[in-house]
């Protein structure tokens, strides 16, 4: 299965796990999350992910000067963001569990 | 800065040009935001994978847009003359240009002036707040109800600074309503040495009543009597009756005194 069709619906919820963790620029969440597994991630779309969690406030962003090339903007976490990684992070798990007994048990889903 | 650095630096700010040039259907904030930031990581990543890395900006634009919540690709605004829509066009290059021009800069520039960004919202409101007074008449007030005045003017400056309140959308679908914003904020610039200068005159004034107490202003035609402005000169004969239509002249000889001071 096109893992790109599932990343869409979890995107939000992997880059505010990766950003609780440390705050980190761009470029620097999309290594974070290809090395826990989401090897398909398209860095534009971590971006745009970003200016849209941090649109809604659930991110803060600051930005580093670089004396030796460009600046770099920083997102960390802000606390509204942590309640809504706790929510989505919740449901996650609610349906991962329900699809792997699905998948595990297929019989039990027959009325 | 080696040659190779320099070709890489400049591919990746064409990159980055490119992208932003597919961005301006949206307002300049948040094509600012989405696109701030993005030379950083794309340097990273062609050091990482090489140029090829970057791909193809139409692709990159979509991706990025689409992740921001975004419409894939640029919305034709309705416009319903060709004037205003190329008026808002000329707005858009010219802002653009404004960002390359910033961007080429050494240092953060675009980083520093976009923090100083909410003192200068403050700063215009109390330029109109200034303008309001001065409208009024000669004296600044500092009391309750000015600084009341003073307080929603700097709200709704902010708000506008912030494109709160739908004024994101209206700046991306009406050319009067940005030109509108660009003349204010032309005039607040424009009229910021003059505020202040009447700031200051009223804050020496002030002092000066502190020093001197409550002693009339001469502004070369009040008559001064004991500290005071006299109000009503009259010239009265041997019997003390009032005589009607008589002058005095000042001691030049040059110009009659005011003889009777309605607003006194």
């Amino acid at each position: 299965m096109d893992s790109t069709q599932l990343l869409k619906g979890v995107l939000d919820l992997a880059v505010l796990a990766v950003v609780d963790a440390e705050d980190g620029y761009g470029y620097d969440i999309v290594r974070r999350l290809r090395r826990g597994g989401l090897e398909d991630i398209g860095d534009a779309s971590v971006y745009g992910t970003l200016r849209r969690l941090y649109a809604a406030g659930l991110l803060t962003s600051y930005v580093v000067p670089s004396e030796a090339g460009p600046h770099r903007k920083y997102y960390g976490i802000t606390p509204s963001g942590r309640g809504e990684l706790k929510r989505q992070g919740e449901d996650w798990r609610r349906f991962a569990t329900s699809v792997t007994t699905l998948l595990d048990h297929p019989q039990g889903a027959i009325a | 800065m080696s040659e190779h650095s320099t070709d890489v630096r400049s591919e990746v700010l064409a990159f980055v040009a490119r992208v932003r040039d597919l961005m301006t259907d949206l307002p300049p904030d948040e094509r600012q935001e989405l696109t701030a930031g993005l030379e950083a990581d794309l340097s990273e990543l062609v050091a990482e994978h090489g140029a090829e890395a970057l791909g193809d900006p139409g692709d990159y634009a979509r991706e990025l847009r689409t992740g921001a919540g975004h419409p894939p690709v640029a919305v034709r605004r309705v416009r319903e003359w060709a004037l205003p829509a190329a008026a808002m066009e000329a707005l858009d290059a010219a802002h653009a240009h404004w960002d390359r021009l910033l961007d080429s800069l050494p240092g953060d520039l675009r980083g520093f002036l976009t923090a100083l960004r909410p003192a200068w919202w403050v700063a215009r409101a109390w330029v109109a707040w200034m303008v309001t007074q001065d409208l009024r008449g000669p004296y600044v007030f500092l009391d309750g109800l000015w600084l009341v005045v003073l307080a929603a003017y700097v709200v709704v400056s902010v708000q506008l600074g912030r494109r709160a309140w739908r004024v994101d959308r209206l700046l991306t679908t009406s050319v009067a309503a940005r030109l509108l914003l660009v003349g204010l904020n032309l005039s607040a610039v424009g009229l910021l040495p003059g505020a202040a200068d009447n700031l200051a005159w009223h804050v020496a004034e002030e002092r000066g009543w502190q020093v001197y107490g409550d002693v009339a202003v001469d502004d070369g035609n009040a008559v001064t009597y004991q500290g005071g402005q006299a109000c009503v000169l009259e010239v009265r004969d041997l019997q003390g009756r009032v005589i009607e239509g008589a002058y005095v002249w000042d001691a030049t000889g040059e110009r009659t005194l005011p003889m009777n001071v309605d607003a006194c």
